[in-house]
């Protein structure tokens, strides 16, 4: 049970300026998102540019030019890049979460030789953006013969977001008492029995914080994708919507429309994982 | 049930000897009580039994088989942590099968199983909860019977009752009592409280950084300690030691200190040291009584318990613990004066290395 410290409740005056506070910062965090809803739902490229975020006509056409866009060949790109962002941005997850799990574990709970370098080698890939890793990265792909493809772009995903995800996770180990091991242990459960039915469960919180990171950070990554990734076909969501911007006219329309498409997903699994977030976030900041 | 015994068992971290060469005996169903205070090596010399810690050298023997190369799932212990350890995401009915489950064992006896254990323990209307939704005596309660339910050989609590408050570390006592007398299994038992030692213990061990000091049962180590140290740490509030030397009188040894101090050695049970060696008197605070004697001083402090009160009595360099009783503990005022005198027959004699030379004893 956590207990506030507000001993008395706010004064009325107190109230009225911490809810004035509240709905100018939200109005100025959703006035951007509601402008691109305006132009998103605009009927071509007629969004009036006054200060109002409600649009003055209302259209679709937008949505469906975004999502039924085809190749002259009749292949439904939108459908393939759906495809594709889910996939990658899935595997990544996936991997990410196989690989750092069972890694940070063994850093939280295992003395080895190289355990100090690895963590501090971990945290060192943290440090560079993926931007300075581009040629090198472009490099190994196109020798390992995996430019253009998926997997390609989920290894050079998981390359990030494995040590990130290993230091997030190793954190909240830590937290996790000893004494909860050593129960398991003089109960008869092996270490994989004790980290599966013991460890994992109790840290659903850190690791649901961690999937969702994984997962968006390769849903929206843009650079390296529209880098490694030729074929149109082979696109994520992301690199798509660069389509709409033009060297000489740019539809903004649909690009507002494919924006607001692409982060539905982003914005369910926030919803649905909520929960667990505030749990994950605060983890191990309060013990009891 | 298996005997447990540890041969000259030593641990170390690094260059940090934790445990010094323990050789001891625990015989099959002997509710054994290793008591020490803290960084004594008790809880380790715990948890080189349990497996969770390896011997640095020795051996370890459960029902006469070593056991220093086995690993700790395939000992057949259960232990109960101080902490509890229970699984915070499992219901209490969940928490006692685990060890069954991973046993493979068929449904119907976990469910008998962990029923008979939920009833020995009255735990039978908790059994869906989550442990974050019991109190601390309940939680100990599971634990206690996550253990039971696997029937190991051999239990090992350490300090179990250290997180609850005093009534419910009495209640606790009886009922591990009523639970050793009902299921006669070994245990070994780790705690830095010698309340819970003396009245749980068949027999104490008791142990100081490292060393094991005494073992026997919990009234001869009361009545007998060993040295200065078991002596000191076993009786609450500890003995007194009064320094002084040995002397004559008519004759028969006597004890003699500084204050005018003259104890008889007549009822001593080992000859006595030779007149003029160095040695030292403990005497409980229930060996000293109110009266005319040789102990005088200024009262520092009472601790009134009702029917009896310790005084802490100034006597020059000393400080002594006196219990009182009666009109004497009703009367007793900080600041005022008191004469004490040991009771006839009482007493430890230490030589001067701490090492007990003998006990009075007198037929009182």
């Amino acid at each position: 049970m956590s207990t506030l410290k507000t001993g008395r409740p706010p004064s009325l005056l107190n109230s009225i300026g911490s809810h004035c506070a509240l709905v100018m910062a939200s109005a100025a965090a959703l006035y951007p998102v509601l402008w691109v809803v305006k132009m998103a739902l605009s009927p071509g490229q007629s969004f009036d540019s006054s200060p109002s975020p409600i649009p003055t006509a209302i259209s679709f056409e937008h949505f469906v030019a975004v999502t039924t866009h085809s190749d002259g060949a009749g292949t439904w790109l939108f459908g393939h890049q759906l495809f594709n962002s889910l996939l990658v941005a899935l595997a990544t997850t996936a991997v990410g979460m196989l690989l750092s799990c069972t890694a940070a574990y063994a850093f939280s709970r295992q003395r080895f030789p190289g355990r100090e370098a690895g963590l501090t080698a971990f945290l060192l890939t943290q440090i560079f953006p993926g931007v300075v890793m581009m040629i090198p990265l472009y490099l190994l792909l196109d020798a390992a013969g995996l430019l253009d493809s998926l997997s390609g772009l989920v290894l050079v995903y998981s390359t990030t977001s494995v040590p990130f995800c290993t230091w997030m996770l190793k954190g909240y180990f830590d937290t996790i008492p000893r004494d909860l091991e050593e129960a398991a242990i003089m109960d008869g459960a092996s270490s994989w029995t004790t980290f599966w039915r013991v460890i994992l469960p109790l840290a659903r919180p850190a690791l649901a914080v961690t999937a969702l990171f994984s997962f968006m950070t390769a849903w929206n990554e843009f650079i390296l994708a529209a880098t490694l990734m030729n074929d149109e076909s082979m696109f994520t969501l992301p690199v798509a919507l660069q389509r709409y911007v033009g060297e000489y006219q740019t539809d903004w329309g649909s690009f507002a429309a494919g924006a607001l498409l692409v982060s539905v997903p982003v914005m369910a699994l926030f919803y649905a994982l909520q929960k667990h977030l505030v749990g994950g976030l605060t983890a191990g900041a309060v013990k009891g | 049930m298996s005997s447990v015994e540890l041969d000259a068992v030593h641990k170390s971290y690094e260059d940090l000897e934790v445990v010094r060469g323990i050789s001891l005996r625990i015989e099959p169903g002997e509710l054994l009580v290793l008591v020490g205070p803290s960084g004594c090596g008790k809880s380790t010399t715990l948890r080189m039994i349990a497996g969770l810690e390896e011997l640095s050298a020795g051996e370890l023997r459960i029902g006469e088989r070593r056991m220093n190369e086995i690993s700790p799932r395939d000992r057949d212990i259960g232990m109960v942590f101080q902490s509890y350890a229970l699984y915070p995401h499992m219901s209490v009915f969940d928490n006692i099968a685990f060890g069954l489950t991973l046993r493979k064992l068929p449904k119907a006896e976990i469910q008998n199983r962990v029923h008979e254990v939920a009833r020995m323990l009255g735990l039978e209307q908790l059994l869906e909860r989550r442990p974050g939704k019991l109190s601390g005596g309940q939680r100990q309660r599971v634990a206690m019977g996550r253990a039971i339910a696997r029937r190991p050989k051999v239990f090992l609590f350490d300090e179990p009752l250290s997180n609850l408050d005093a009534a419910l570390r009495v209640q606790m006592r009886a009922e591990l009592q009523a639970l050793h007398a009902r299921l006669g299994t070994t245990m070994i038992y780790v705690t830095h409280d010698q309340v819970e030692a003396m009245t749980l213990a068949d027999r104490i061990a008791v142990l100081d950084q490292g060393v094991l000091q005494q073992v026997g049962p919990p009234l001869e180590v009361f009545e007998r300690p060993a040295n200065r140290f078991v002596a000191g740490f076993i009786g609450s509030p500890a003995m007194n030691f009064i320094d002084g030397e040995i002397g004559t009188r008519d004759g028969h040894a006597v004890f003699t200190a500084g204050s005018g101090l003259e104890v008889s050695l007549e009822h001593l049970d080992r000859e006595a040291p030779a007149a003029g060696s160095k040695a030292s008197l403990g005497l409980r605070p229930h060996d000293l009584a109110a009266g005319d004697g040789p102990l005088a001083g200024q009262v520092e402090a009472v601790e009134a318990m009702g029917w009896e009160a310790f005084a802490h009595i100034r006597c020059g360099e000393t400080l002594l613990i006196a219990r009182l009783e009666g009109a004497d503990a009703a009367n007793v005022r900080r600041g005022t004066e008191l004469r004490l005198r040991p009771r006839l027959g009482r007493g430890t004699l230490f030589a001067s290395d701490g090492r007990a030379i003998g006990h009075c004893r007198a037929e009182s």
